[in-house]
């Protein structure tokens, strides 16, 4: 079991696209963002729900359970791409260990089998905190590009 | 750990000026416009390019973070 790449959960991005969510990408409520560890397996194709992946979350001081909501979202478009971003993600004085992956899911406040997966953004490498500020770092492409051109 | 060059902390202050303006916005009917929403996602890849082109001092250039890989899908073939 790992986690091998970054990715775009399939089933959501359908939903996203056929019009069915009935949420916005560029919610300041709706998504939040976890972290797990290389001990998930993720399946880009057949996973939908966070229930899938958090029985593989971090736990630790300054880390509560679900992660924390992303802000500052924005979706643009621009030479063929649509680009996902948002403001980085930070745990202040937490202490946290073996986050291998943030994952981007729509918080809907009750059950976790009802809480659609959207992204997951390999770390490649295992982060920690400890005792300090745990940021990610969004890459300077962003969250995730979808390259609508030829 | 290096220290923060000055472009590198007023290209951060922008971003975060664009995003509490990009947040109010979306607050409007109309919503954020397009140039607000380029804007500002030309000044996060600025901030994060100066942040990660920072030489890196004793240990790790930036501890207690992680910077993430892009997700991508390729719809274009």
């Amino acid at each position: 079991m790992a986690i091998t790449a970054s990715g775009l959960f399939g089933l959501t991005l359908e939903k996203q696209f056929i019009d069915t969510l009935g949420l916005s990408l560029e919610s300041e409520t709706a998504l939040s963002v976890a972290m797990i560890t290389d001990s998930a397996t993720p399946d880009f194709d057949v996973h939908d729900f966070w229930s899938d992946l958090e029985a593989n979350e971090v736990s630790g001081t300054g880390y509560s359970a679900g992660g924390a909501t992303l802000t500052g979202t924005e979706v643009t478009n621009t030479g063929g791409l649509t680009t996902y971003d948002a403001t980085d993600v930070t745990w202040a004085s937490s202490t946290i260990s073996s986050a291998m992956a943030a994952v981007g899911y729509f918080d809907r406040g009750g059950a976790t089998t009802a809480d659609e997966l959207m992204f997951l953004s390999d770390f490649v490498t295992a982060a920690a905190s400890s005792g300090g500020t745990f940021t990610i770092e969004w890459s300077a492409s962003g969250i995730f590009t979808v390259d609508f051109t030829p | 750990m290096a220290d923060r060059s000055t472009d590198e902390i007023r290209a951060e202050l922008r971003a975060a000026e664009l995003t509490e303006q990009l947040q109010a916005a979306k607050a409007t009917p109309g919503g954020p416009s397009l140039e607000l929403k380029d804007e500002l996602r030309e000044a996060r890849r600025v901030f994060r390019e100066y942040r990660e082109a920072r030489p890196a001092g004793p240990g790790q250039a930036r501890p207690d973070s992680i910077e993430t890989t892009a997700g991508t899908a390729d719809l274009g073939g």
